[in-house]
């Protein structure tokens, strides 16, 4: 008797996790949020800044200048998000970003060049940055995660040679190009044209990730390498786009916002620009920003366009704390939080395998 | 001697002996390194008192503190959850000393104390999300590091706070056989992790599940006890690394008195610790903390341009993980 009630709870027993994936697969609206936290989150945002803040929240400026600080990191944001789901989380993309913005500060302020020789040549050096980048990933194998911070320390410490040879004490070169912040501020429609230019790099990646070839590699290569190498997947070239993607979306990223505050160093440019509290933030925010968005931290699951309202909701946090006129404290704080609330959600969802 | 000779020419003329010399070196090359180092900054800094006592207690002092965050690092890396929050950990535990020690006037005794307890909890914290929620251990202490720096931020109006109490600086500096407490007590971790990790249950543990956690699982280790206190330990050294910067530098340090994540990880890998945990011993991870000790007080010394010192760092860190890699891979090679 004993024995066959034994052996019943046995075959019967549900383990914790499939009875959590049982009850939420049954409740529509535990899995939409769970699915969709960044939706939920978001809309939860702007209804909070709605009533606190009224009419002050959607004046044309606030909407403006929100859409403005999301393409600062936008322009980055697909390059990002693509690695990521190519199975390669990057730590490295500020100092590399710097890096690059400081290279066309060199030669365009000291030297004197035009400045698209300028940006050209800091591309240049993002090819590079790059290509030693996907050397330390693919010949010696080191896990993307680690190779992006030794790759980043060396980046930094190549960007502050240059800016104490030949910058301010400040570790800071002037960088003013009025054309270039021309296009910061004008644009069709009275949107910004970098916002433009976010836009353009989304629709160009997202139909690459969903329509071509390539992007069905990218999504093999992230869920499984050897298996993407055993059906004939060039994963290496694969790995190279997106690696080289990063660097070179970094350093765009960083020369728009350093043309935005006039001046290249290698303070941390990109925090600086989505939240005020720069220094405080150890992630860089377009890790955050994929994260928060659904995007596996282990790669090879993910849509594009989520990270963009993951992006949306941390420059609208911003600008409404901002205009909240609150504390720095609470900023990082609610920085902090929003990140914790991003990892956790994004290991819920993988444990139960709901996706 | 001639079959010496032999042996010695079948290691550079055959593929399977430069392998293996290979190998030898790439486990050894930092015995050489540190001579090399200690030669060419005497050199550059003879004038400067380098071989002098009160140098060799700076490195020493450099060294201790490193050797608490390296320590920590260590274990966590060992049981393969990279603990990355050491910035904000040891930021926060600097500013409630400052705020309990120095502002509300306690003694040193209860002030360390309560900054050891609210350790333990932010390491519990960590052990929460790694743990229970199951969030990869280098994400999740990344984000907690944004928590604590803005937990931090509250005290004393986010303004910087002086500790010159001379009590704590006391008990710090208290020289016992001309070395400064700090250093002795950072012996006695190595000393006590040593014995952890090669002597006891919870070492050999530790070492299963990072090199595969569901094998330990199945084997009965209890891999979330384990864990947990790995992460627990690894927060109270990264504090006591806190509490001795702080006295040193006379000041609350909000950003990191033990600096950020990829200043830390270096001497671990370039000791060896494999990033996927369940490889690495101590013994080595001293030999890379002497390495990166020795190289910063010749920097000091030599008053070298903080541009150079990133650079010098960047290309060493990035030269350690390569080695660290190969070797491992040249490892693995070997024994299948």
């Amino acid at each position: 008797m004993t024995s066959s009630s034994f052996l019943v709870t046995e075959v019967g027993a549900e383990t914790r996790s499939a009875r959590w994936r049982r009850i939420i697969m049954g409740n529509p609206i535990l899995l939409f949020i769970l699915k969709n936290g960044i939706v939920v989150v978001l809309l939860v945002e702007l209804l909070y800044f709605s009533f606190t803040l009224g009419d002050r929240f959607y004046r044309p400026q606030a909407l403006r200048l929100m859409l403005l600080n999301a393409s600062m990191i936008g322009v980055l944001m697909p390059f990002y998000a693509t690695a990521q789901i190519g199975g390669n989380v990057d730590l490295g993309t500020v100092p590399v970003g710097a890096l690059g913005a400081v290279v066309a500060g060199l030669f365009f302020t000291i030297v004197g060049f035009p400045l698209p020789v300028a940006i050209l040549l800091a591309v240049l050096m993002a090819i590079l940055i790059g290509g030693l980048y996907s050397w330390v990933v693919l010949k010696v194998r080191a896990p993307a995660v680690i190779a992006s911070l030794a790759v980043g320390s060396l980046a930094q410490g190549i960007g502050r040679v240059i800016t104490q040879t030949w910058g301010s004490t400040y570790f800071q070169i002037e960088f003013r190009t009025p054309v270039l912040r021309e296009l910061l501020e004008r644009g069709p429609l009275n949107i910004p044209l970098t916002v433009w230019l976010m836009f353009a790099i989304y629709l160009v990646y997202s139909v690459m990730l969903s329509h071509t070839k390539l992007g069905a590699h990218i999504y093999a290569v992230g869920t499984n390498p050897s298996v993407a190498r055993l059906v004939g997947i060039r994963v290496s070239a694969v790995t190279i786009f997106c690696l080289m993607g990063i660097t070179i979306g970094s350093v765009l990223a960083s020369i728009l916002l350093c043309a935005r505050v006039t001046y290249v160093g290698d303070t941390g440019a990109f925090s600086a620009a989505s939240a005020s509290a720069a220094g405080a933030l150890a992630v860089p925010i377009t890790l955050i920003g994929t994260t928060i968005s659904g995007v596996q931290l282990r790669g090879g699951r993910g849509s594009l366009w989520k990270t963009l309202l993951g992006l949306l909701f941390f420059s609208i946090l911003t600008v409404g704390m901002g205009l909240l006129n609150m504390p720095a404290q609470w900023r990082v704080i609610a920085y902090g939080l929003a990140i914790v609330l991003a990892v956790v959600l994004d290991s819920i969802r993988s444990q139960l395998q709901i996706d | 001697m001639r079959t010496h000779l032999l042996k010695l020419k079948e290691l550079f003329q055959t593929p399977a002996g430069r392998r293996t010399l290979l190998e030898f070196v790439l486990g050894n090359y930092l015995y050489p390194s540190i001579a090399i180092l200690v030669i060419v900054y005497g050199a550059l800094a003879w004038d400067k008192n380098y071989f002098s006592y009160q140098n060799f207690r700076n490195l020493m002092m450099s060294l201790a503190l490193s050797t608490l965050t390296a320590g920590a690092l260590m274990i966590t890396t060992l049981v393969g959850q990279i603990d990355a929050s050491t910035r904000g950990v040891s930021g926060l535990i600097s500013v409630i000393l400052g705020v309990l020690f120095q502002l509300n006037g306690w003694p040193v005794l209860p002030s360390l104390i309560v900054v050891v307890i609210i350790a333990t909890l932010m390491g519990l914290a960590t052990s929460v999300m790694v743990v229970d929620l199951k969030v990869n251990g280098l994400i999740a202490t990344l984000a907690l590091v944004s928590v604590y720096i803005g937990i931090a931020m509250f005290f004393h109006n986010n303004q910087m706070i002086a500790v010159n109490r001379p009590q704590l600086q006391d008990v710090i500096y208290h020289d016992i056989l001309g070395l400064p407490a700090t250093v002795w007590f950072a012996i006695a971790t190595l000393v006590v992790l040593y014995v952890i990790l090669n002597h006891t249950r919870l070492g050999a543990h530790i070492y299963a599940i990072g090199a595969n956690p569901y094998a330990a699982t199945v084997s009965g280790v209890p891999v979330k006890r384990v864990t947990r206190t790995t992460l627990v330990i690894s927060a109270v050294l990264v504090a006591v690394a806190g509490v001795f910067s702080t006295a040193r530098a006379g000041l609350t340090l909000l950003y990191g008195s033990t600096g950020g994540i990829n200043w830390n990880l270096g001497p671990v890998i370039l000791g060896g610790v494999s990033i996927f945990g369940g490889v690495g011993r101590i013994e080595n991870i001293l030999l890379a903390l002497i390495f990166g000790a020795v190289q910063d007080n010749g920097m000091n010394i030599l008053d070298m341009r903080t541009a150079e010192r990133y650079l010098i760092s960047g290309v060493t860190f990035l030269g350690a993980l390569i080695i660290n890699v190969t070797y491992l891979r040249m490892r693995k090679l070997l024994r299948d």
